[in-house]
Order: C-alpha cells, then sequence, then structure tokens
C-alpha cells in the first residue's frame, strides 16, 4: 500500500490541535483563578516559553522532511522480510 | 487573577492569616516520575530502535520518529502543567474569620466552600504511614455545627501545627463573640 508521509503530518496537526485546546484551558485556569503574584506568572511564562521552544524545534525538525515522499507499507515490509530470511 | 488582598465576599476587618496547599513532597514525586517519563523513550530508543536495521531503514522510520517524539513530549509538557494547576489551584484559605476552600477538580469543575471559624466545633489532625511521618505532612478534619460532612484538609505540611492554629483562631472569635454579646446585654 503506497501512501504519502503527509498522512502522518495531518495526524499530528490534528493532535496538535486537540493539545492546543487543552493547553488554553490550563492557561486560562492559571491567569484565571491563581492568586495574583511572581510565583503565578513566572509558572505561567514558563510552561508557555517551554510549550513554545518544544513547538519551534518540532517545527525545525518537520521543515527539514519532504512529506511529498510516498512510502509503500506492505511492499516495503516484504521486501525487508525477504532479505531478513 | 484573584488578589489574596481580594477575597470573595471580604469580611470587614478580615485578615489572610495563612494560605495552605498541599505539601510540596507530593509535587516532587509527581516530577520525579515526570523525569522518567522524558528519559524512558531515549532509553527505548537506543535500545529497541537504533539497533532495528529493518525498522530504521524504511523511509518513514525518521517522519514518524520525529512526530512521535514531538508529540509525547508536548503531551509530557501538558501533564506537567496539569500537575502544577491542580497543586496550586487547590488552595485553603485561613482567614480571622472563616476557612475558605478552594478545590481545582480536573479542569472545568472548581468548588468554593467557606466554613465561619465560629461554627467549629472540632479539629482533628491525622498522619499515617512511613513517608507522611518523616516528611511530616498530614490531613486536618474540621468539624462545624449542624452538618454532618467534615472539613477536610488533605496532605498538607504540618498539621499539628495547622490545628493549633485553627484552634486558637476559634476559640479567639468564640470569647470576642461572648465579649460582644455581654457588651449588647449592657445596653
Amino acid at each position: 500500500m503506497i501512501i504519502t508521509l503527509q498522512i502522518f503530518l495531518y495526524v499530528y496537526l490534528a493532535f496538535l490541535v486537540v493539545w492546543g485546546v487543552f493547553f488554553a484551558v490550563a492557561l486560562y485556569h492559571m491567569l484565571r483563578y491563581s492568586f495574583r503574584s511572581m510565583v503565578s506568572i513566572m509558572f505561567v511564562t514558563m510552561f508557555f516559553g517551554v510549550a513554545l521552544l518544544l513547538l519551534f524545534v518540532s517545527l525545525g525538525f518537520i521543515q527539514k522532511i519532504n512529506w511529498q515522499e510516498e512510502i509503500n507499507f506492505f511492499g516495503d515490509l516484504k521486501d525487508q522480510v525477504a532479505i531478513n530470511f | 487573577m484573584l488578589s489574596i488582598y481580594k477575597l470573595p465576599n471580604k469580611l470587614p476587618h478580615e485578615r489572610v492569616i495563612k494560605v495552605i496547599r498541599k505539601d510540596v513532597f507530593l509535587v516532587f514525586i509527581k516530577l520525579f516520575f515526570l523525569f522518567l517519563m522524558v528519559v524512558l523513550p531515549v532509553g527505548f530508543f537506543m535500545l529497541f530502535i537504533k539497533p532495528n536495521e529493518f525498522f530504521m531503514s524504511w523511509n518513514g522510520a525518521y517522519p514518524l520518529i520525529v512526530l512521535m517524539t514531538s508529540a509525547y513530549y508536548l503531551f509530557l509538557w501538558l501533564f506537567a502543567f496539569f500537575t502544577f494547576i491542580d497543586y496550586y489551584l487547590d488552595v485553603w484559605i485561613l482567614t480571622s474569620e472563616r476557612i475558605i476552600d478552594i478545590e481545582q477538580r480536573g479542569f472545568f469543575s472548581r468548588v468554593i466552600a467557606e466554613h465561619k471559624l465560629f461554627r467549629i466545633q472540632d479539629v482533628t489532625s491525622e498522619v499515617h504511614g512511613v513517608l507522611p511521618t518523616l516528611i511530616g505532612y498530614g490531613d486536618v478534619y474540621v468539624q462545624t455545627a449542624g452538618t454532618k460532612q467534615r472539613f477536610h484538609f488533605d496532605d498538607i505540611p504540618n498539621p499539628g501545627k495547622i490545628r493549633d492554629m485553627i484552634i486558637k483562631l476559634v476559640q479567639r472569635k468564640k470569647k470576642d463573640a461572648i465579649r460582644e454579646e455581654a457588651r449588647l446585654m449592657k445596653r
């Protein structure tokens, strides 16, 4: 079965949407219900900053991949099994 | 954001005595597991994925590893955020007039309850187990007049001290109430 790598990317993007919604809800809770203090501001900044960093690092790796490339799921598997045995 | 100086339905002359949260040790335990979860996939990759030439030679391997690693660490970070929120937004505020219990139950459930100090009848502290005894955290139960349900502070640091503090505040509040009543009777 031949598919393009793009399919994996779409699944990942769907995950990102769900993740983004949950992260936004978490952020809202912190901003709405936590006490106004340096600790709250520091932790909100830290969680937001590291999340952005993770997203940018991921983006850096994702950009380097050719997502138009086709992969042969079962064909490759058969070839590899044939080579191994 | 809330302000500690602007309590919900603040009473006249009300002062914040103590803001109580669960013991930090419990957060450290969760952080330790989180650290294990961060390191685990690296070991898994080195032991099982990298030596597997069959998988590594497949042209879909690298993109899959990139996406799954990214998703995994993003999920872990969100989990860390959830853990922090659960700790940080679960709070008991002890004031000179009442005890305010703010409980964050998951993401879309938040319970705020308050108990007037003059209604408190009985305060109990409990420490069970090896770790709570060594670290010094436990539970405090507060029984108020007219309610069957006990008010519960769980896994808080120094439960004995907190119990003493509540008892002193309750006694002072009751004395003030008696004095006020006597003053009114004299009139």
